[in-house]
Formats: structure tokens, C-alpha cells, sequence
């Protein structure tokens, strides 16, 4: 359903394709709390070795952030 | 920016099977979901119970919804599925995600009235049964403004032809150490 473009934010760049001034920045910390999330997606892959290979692949993608 | 359902066949099998999904995560409690990481764009109320995590699967969150993952690994090129859960008046501030070449479906499962969700300049509300695809790198926010709990599948897909900010090229990690 296509909805009339009420947006409960105050005035901002509707420019889509970048980050606006009025977006909140990431805090510095955020890598923990990825990291963190990141864990205990990772508790719930079955075996160590997956679980290894699991932890690899996600610090290389968020390393790439 | 959102865009057709018909470009996207398997949202007919995610439509068709929306109400078994929605029986297994009516078995799920609370406590199995995750905060979403992002705190910065919310103050409370966002968590998720993932399936498949950067294109991991999550094998004993999966045991607890079978056909929810049987219908989730007949998606081509699937990423991140799970189920989001939004408490009642929580707002996700407007944000961007990181170009990974995926775009974003929902499915909405649980949807209360006052939901919505903005992409770019369009403001859409979910529907239960129903499927929306959008690029999560243009900006978007979501509210539910209701007193009831919203919960929809949340799927991203590989579809680095279609996005509207493809990823950047990868540098080697000692890259990053390198001055420019």
C-alpha cells in the first residue's frame, strides 16, 4: 500500500543515494557491538569447524566496512 | 526505490507460505531475539532472529523454523534471512546500508496499524502475506507508531546489477594500514 509521504523526521536532504546531515553517525564502538552480534550469530552455527570458517568470513566482511 | 514483485519470482513462494512462517515464529520467545547492533538508530525495540547471517547459516536458529528455512534456501543468492521485530513505538532513524550488492525484501508477517517504512522519497506500509522489495543503500527509515509488536521476514539477496550503489572494489586488509 502506497501511503501519502508523511515521514515523522524533521526536514532533511531527501537526496537517496547518500548519508544526510540529519542521519546519526556511528559511534567508534560500533565495531564491538558488530562483533558481539556477530558472535552470537556464530553460537548458533552447528560444529567448530563451521563455527571457525563462519567467524573468518564475517571479520573479513566487516573489516571491509 | 522500491521495486516490482515480478521482477523477483520467489516472493510468489514467499507470499504462498507466509502463514506457515508465521506459526513457526509465533513459537519463538523474546529472548532468542538479538538487539540489532546499530543502537545509534534507535533508542529500543529492534531485534532480530536470524536464519542466515553474511551468507552463514544458523543452524540451531533454523531447526526451530523448518519451513521458514525450507522456503528461504529456494532464494537464489540469499545473504541475510531472518525475522525483524519491531516493539511498539520504536523509530529506526533514516540510515543507509553498506553497499554490499544485495537488495532488501521484506515480508510482513506481523503489521499493526501506524507502520511504515520510507525509501527515498516513497513511503510504503507492509502488508501481512505480502511482499516489498527495496535498495537498502538509499536511505530509509521505519516507524510503528502502533502499540503492537511488527514483525516481518527480512531477506537480503545478491543482485549486484540492480542496486543503486554497487559495492566498492575490495582492497587486501593490510590495505587499510597503508597511507594513501
Amino acid at each position: 500500500m502506497i501511503m501519502p509521504n508523511v515521514s515523522p523526521s524533521d526536514a532533511r536532504d531527501r537526496t537517496p543515494t547518500r548519508r544526510t546531515a540529519g542521519t546519526p553517525t556511528p559511534p567508534p564502538g560500533q565495531i564491538v557491538d558488530w562483533l558481539k552480534f556477530a558472535w552470537s550469530s556464530i553460537s548458533q552455527v552447528r560444529g567448530f569447524i563451521p563455527k571457525v570458517k563462519a567467524l573468518g568470513r564475517i571479520i573479513a566482511i566487516l573489516t571491509q566496512r | 526505490m522500491f521495486y516490482s514483485n515480478d521482477q523477483f519470482p520467489f516472493t510468489r513462494a514467499l507470499e504462498q507460505n507466509w502463514r506457515v512462517m508465521h506459526k513457526e515464529l509465533l513459537h519463538l520467545k523474546d529472548g532468542q531475539f538479538l538487539d540489532w547492533p546499530e543502537k545509534h538508530l534507535y533508542e529500543k525495540g529492534w531485534s532480530v532472529f536470524g536464519l542466515y547471517a553474511w551468507g552463514v547459516k544458523l543452524d540451531k536458529n533454523c531447526v526451530l523454523c523448518p519451513e521458514t528455512t525450507r522456503v528461504v534456501e529456494q532464494i537464489p543468492n540469499i545473504v541475510t534471512a531472518g525475522f525483524s521485530h519491531m516493539k511498539p513505538n520504536t523509530h529506526i532513524l533514516p540510515h543507509t546500508g553498506v553497499p554490499e550488492g544485495v537488495l532488501r525484501c521484506h515480508l510482513g508477517l506481523i503489521v499493526p496499524e501506524n507502520c511504515a517504512i520510507r525509501v527515498g522519497d516513497e513511503t510504503r506500509t507492509w502488508e501481512e502475506g505480502k511482499c516489498m522489495v527495496f535498495d537498502d543503500t538509499v536511505e530509509h527509515e521505519a516507524w510503528n507508531k502502533s502499540d503492537k509488536s511488527r514483525v516481518v521476514l527480512l531477506l537480503d539477496f545478491k543482485a549486484p546489477e540492480l542496486v543503486v550503489n554497487p559495492p566498492k572494489p575490495k582492497k587486501g586488509f593490510l590495505a587499510r594500514f597503508r597511507k594513501s
